[in-house]
């Protein structure tokens, strides 16, 4: 990454004054900051020590803030669908943590039963969209949910995540074009986390921030810092409401750093280990703790006490997600019916 | 019951859908004011209103998978394909998302949609002349539907909509100035029912789409020289009503299957196979497929005519099959034609 482009970015066009952010707001996206942090340690801690979880752990370390202000931006009822890096999305949108961590261990009573990837499985009750692998058709399917939303008058918006890699697909292209010309209630978050496994998007992209492609839709585009969650909270708002109010669609680009590899089986080596010791600099949880420790909203034993909080929440949860009975499959034919593809 | 078009009769399906159903709606390049590529939305926007039928950018990835969210969302959508073998664009939002989300959701999110659109070889030639069913009958999840009568054209497509699950639904390019009776109002032909078109005891023939105009003429032909041969319509390839399939080579003891498409890997294939696999072994003679040839189809009209399925290959099957018939041959085998 550059840090020249992450200083320029810190410069929006148009982002509300921070000073309309309450400092009990402030503080309950500091707790839920410090639990997707926790959690994905936790995830980092157990996959380290052998523990046999299913999946891609797509860790967002660093970049805490995407899922948090965007989540605190919209009404709990506005459908979102996750990026891959998206746990931060489950996390905010309390899905219990139970069938989340069951959904790791392959017990029953998963989020998705074992059929679909935790990253992937949508929760209807949190309005959590559901995705595929492919990256991009997510937000396709996120624009029909949008074009829904307009048909039925519901006023809810719809927020597709989707990261810095995905806006050089053509499911990108079309999608965020179908929504800005049929001005959809949707807001397009680009996770600007830098690279694309190895890959920097600088390398892969012709523009200077990922949001100035926005003009090319006739859409507005906004590019903020996306370790300080206040922006992020803000200009996800703006745009949530814009959308609200019939205004159509907004590309908001959130930008920090992926601090560990694409998933955690990535060696992650060709990254320069220079550049990554000082993103961690810029750290969503600190930057957030010493604002408000600096204004005497925040007190050193009230921040261990949150942190203290969502490690026992973990790890109660774990506790009784390792409690629940392995996924046993059923014989053949019984499992077809299990596992039926069809409707009937 | 009234004489129309292969064309009106998907008409009047999506038309009276409509108006049964507020959550039905089109979507698709055209299909407003102009009245869909082949015409089948005609009069629909009038009708409807441009909430209802909406008209797309060329944005297949984009619209495909829209109508993933919006089945999902209460709405049941009718996308039209432009022409066949687009349906590639859609692939990903058909496969990877809409076959996929009622077995990972297990049964509690659903993508009843309609993917339709013109299909397979047309009448004048050159490119956009592959049928690609065989990749997505393919796939779990998904339904194949080709209709080969205007009856069946809206018979089908009104079960397509009225489906829980996505529908690849194939409308023969050929076919679509065709003219047959077709049953008024409310008219539901079951997917997964296939039909016996003439009854015969020497051949089954399995004609798929487009090809059974030429099945039905090879019938005529054979008929004269005293063979008889059955004519068998699937009318969706998946579900594949093999127990009807299966009962008519029960008779025969002949199979030849005749589709457009490749062979190799092909619907053919797969048919041949489900009468082959049992339990009891059913044919007397190799049985044989007539698809398009392994190469691709040109643009040339005249080409075409060698390289799609056609009369003379036809026959030479059904003369391939009476032969080894004849001489008794027990053997299951397979051959292609």
């Amino acid at each position: 990454m550059s840090h020249e482009r992450m200083k320029e970015a810190q410069a929006p066009g148009r982002a509300p004054e921070a000073g309309a952010v309450s400092t009990a707001l402030q503080r309950e996206m500091l707790a839920k900051l410090v639990l997707v942090r926790e959690f994905e340690l936790s995830c980092e801690r157990w996959w380290n020590a052998g523990e046999p979880l299913v999946g891609e752990f797509h860790l967002s370390l660093g970049q805490e803030a995407f899922a948090v202000g965007a989540c605190a931006a919209a009404e709990p009822t506005d459908p979102i669908c996750p990026s891959i890096r998206g746990m931060g999305v489950y996390l905010c949108r309390d899905v219990p943590m139970v069938p989340l961590i069951a959904s790791f261990l392959e017990r029953e009573g998963g989020i998705s039963g074992g059929r679909w990837a935790h990253w992937h499985s949508p929760v209807e009750d949190r309005n959590i969209l559901p995705q595929t692998g492919m990256l991009g058709s997510g937000l396709v399917t996120a624009v029909g949910v949008a074009m829904a939303q307009k048909l039925r008058k519901s006023r809810r918006v719809v927020l597709a995540m989707l990261g810095d890699g995905t806006t050089n697909t053509g499911y990108f292209h079309e999608g965020v074009n179908l929504a800005a010309v049929k001005r959809l209630p949707i807001v397009v978050v680009i996770e600007n986390n830098q690279y694309a496994i190895s890959t920097p998007i600088s390398s892969m992209a012709m523009v200077h921030n990922l949001s100035e492609r926005a003009a090319g839709y006739g859409i507005p585009g906004i590019t903020v810092d996306g370790t300080d969650v206040v922006a992020v909270y803000l200009a996800i708002g703006a745009a949530v409401e814009r959308a609200r109010d019939g205004g159509g669609p907004t590309l908001v680009e959130l930008k920090a750093y992926r601090w560990g590899g694409q998933t955690l089986k990535d060696p992650d080596r060709v990254r320069p280990a220079e550049e990554k010791a000082a993103a961690r600099a810029r750290c969503p949880v600190a930057l957030l703790r010493q604002k408000l420790a600096a204004s005497g909203a925040l007190t050193g034993a009230e921040f261990d006490s949150m942190v203290a909080q969502a490690r026992a929440r973990i790890e109660d949860a774990r506790a009784e997600a390792r409690a629940l009975a392995p996924i046993a499959p059923p014989a053949e034919p019984a499992i077809l019916r299990t596992l039926d593809p069809y409707a009937a | 019951m009234t004489t129309m078009t292969f064309r009106q009769a998907l008409n009047d399906a999506i038309r009276l859908e409509m108006e049964r159903d507020p959550n039905v709606i089109v979507l698709g390049e055209d299909v407003g004011r102009h009245g869909g590529a082949r015409g089948v939305t005609r009069g629909l926007w009038e009708r409807f209103g441009a909430e209802r039928v909406i008209d797309t950018p060329i944005s297949e990835l984009a619209v495909s998978g829209a109508a993933v969210g919006l089945a999902f969302s209460g709405f049941r959508p009718v996308v039209e394909n432009y022409i066949g073998d687009i349906i590639m664009f859609m692939a990903d939002s058909l496969v990877t998302s809409a076959s996929k989300l009622h077995f990972a959701t297990g049964g509690r999110l659903d993508a009843p949609m309609v993917i339709r659109g013109a299909d397979a070889s047309r009448p004048d030639g050159g490119p956009h002349q592959d049928t690609l069913a065989a990749w997505f009958a393919h796939v779990p999840g998904l339904k194949v539907v080709v209709p080969a009568t205007p009856a069946d054209a809206k018979g089908l497509l009104i079960s397509a909509i009225r489906d829980d699950n996505p529908v690849v639904f194939l409308e023969p390019f050929k076919l679509y100035d065709t003219e047959g009776p077709v049953p008024d109002g409310d008219y539901a032909v079951p997917i997964g029912k296939a039909e016996v078109r003439t009854e015969g005891g020497d051949v089954t023939l399995v004609a798929v789409g487009g090809c059974l105009p030429d099945a039905l003429a090879a019938h005529d032909r054979w008929r004269k020289q005293g063979i008889s041969v059955e004519v068998v319509d699937p009318r969706s390839l998946r579900p594949l009503d093999v127990a009807t399939i299966r009962k008519s080579v029960g008779k025969t003891g002949r199979l030849v299957v005749v589709h457009e498409g490749w062979a190799s890997y092909g619907i053919g294939s797969e048919i041949v196979a489900c009468v082959s696999d049992g339990p009891e072994l059913l044919l007397r003679a190799p049985a044989q497929r007539v698809g398009t040839l392994d190469t691709h189809v040109p643009a040339s009209i005249v080409l075409s005519k060698a390289v799609l399925p056609n009369a003379e290959r036809i026959d030479r099957a059904v003369a391939k099959v009476m032969e080894a018939g004849r001489q008794g041959a027990g053997r299951l085998s397979v051959g292609a034609t």
